[in-house]
């Protein structure tokens, strides 16, 4: 446990919050304990004798210590807001539901630092990122994010690239013949996708950006996959989507 | 040992209202010299520490402290 550790400064405001909420909670057990009235937080300004440190593009703050006679003073002013305020104010930093993240897609391809630059530039998803390209161009974000232009592009291009999540088996009653269930992305382009499983092309009954269902030839439902999005694009994966084989049950009426 | 912030707020906001509803209080504002630190739990979550100075004269080995500024507003149950 260490005392007056330098904290990033998100992690200090967002203390500082806590610490209100836990007044504002405390209140109200008090009144619903009998207390005849109860306050709330209004308004707080705080000025606190603190040294501001940068590590990497992170923002560290340390509360200054004894004899510490060169900290600067912050003031940090913080008000109530209404949720529906909140709503306004935090609907950017939402993803779609199952939209992986820029860390997810991007993987190795930037590093904290470059994705820490991003949200300062209010890019917290691959759907805004995409928006913003899309809008402004790479060379914008590269300069707003002070990220180098090849590097951002490299990591666009990944962005768009075909990837597969999640490979499962749809068994249904015969006679109808078993499908896979394919989750990714861009699992679709201009081209109609072609599928196919140990070399043989598969029927595609279903494709949509996310997902593809496809009856696999011969029924097959392990193997080596390749989904072409379009000439030259290909992707393969090994998968194994066999149901689990259920236990072998005892004779009935044995010792 | 220094206490957390709200645990000071609280403690201030208590000590300040009378209990029995003699009097009605409307709103409260503070404004105090604070000293802040920072201590991080075992689970990673960091805490703020903060309290009026502990000392009225203060020496080498004391914070110097801050200020803070807080109003609180009469009201019903948040």
């Amino acid at each position: 446990m260490n005392r007056n550790d330098g904290l990033p400064i998100e992690q200090f405001i967002q203390a500082l919050a806590s610490q209100l909420d836990t007044v504002q909670e405390t209140m109200a057990v008090k009144a619903r304990a009998g207390l005849p009235l109860t306050f709330a937080v209004k308004d707080l300004s705080l000025d606190l004798r603190a040294f501001v440190e940068m590590s990497g593009s992170a923002v560290h703050i340390r509360p200054a210590g004894p004899n510490d006679t060169a900290a600067s003073t912050l003031r940090l002013s913080l008000t109530t807001i209404t949720r529906p305020m909140i709503e306004e104010n935090t609907r950017s930093l939402s993803t779609d539901a199952g939209e992986p993240t820029l860390k997810e897609v991007l993987g190795d391809d930037i590093t904290e630092d470059d994705q820490r630059r991003l949200e300062w530039a209010g890019i917290r998803s691959v759907s805004q990122l995409r928006e913003v390209q899309r809008s402004a161009g790479t060379e914008v974000i590269g300069r707003v994010a002070q990220l180098p232009v090849d590097r951002l592009r490299m990591a666009l291009e990944n962005i768009d690239r075909p990837r597969i999540r999640d490979i499962s088996a749809l068994i249904r009653p015969e006679p109808s013949p078993p499908e896979l269930r394919i989750r990714g992305d861009n699992l679709v382009s201009k081209l109609p996708a072609q599928v196919r499983i140990g070399g043989l092309p598969a029927r595609v009954r279903l494709a949509t950006p996310t997902e593809l269902v496809v009856e696999p030839p011969n029924g097959l439902l392990a193997g080596s996959l390749e989904i072409e999005t379009e000439p030259g694009t290909v992707m393969a994966a090994e998968f194994d989507a066999r149901p689990a084989v259920p236990p072998l049950s005892q004779e009935s009426g044995a010792p | 040992m220094r206490p957390t912030l709200s645990a000071s707020l609280l403690e201030i906001l208590g000590g300040l209202l009378p209990l029995d509803g003699s009097i009605r209080v409307t709103g409260l504002a503070l404004d105090l010299p604070l000293e802040v630190a920072c201590k991080t739990l075992p689970d990673g979550a960091p805490v703020i520490l903060a309290g009026p100075p502990r000392w009225r004269w203060t020496t080498d080995f004391d914070n110097r402290p801050g200020r803070i500024r807080v109003s609180f507003a009469a009201g019903g149950q948040p």
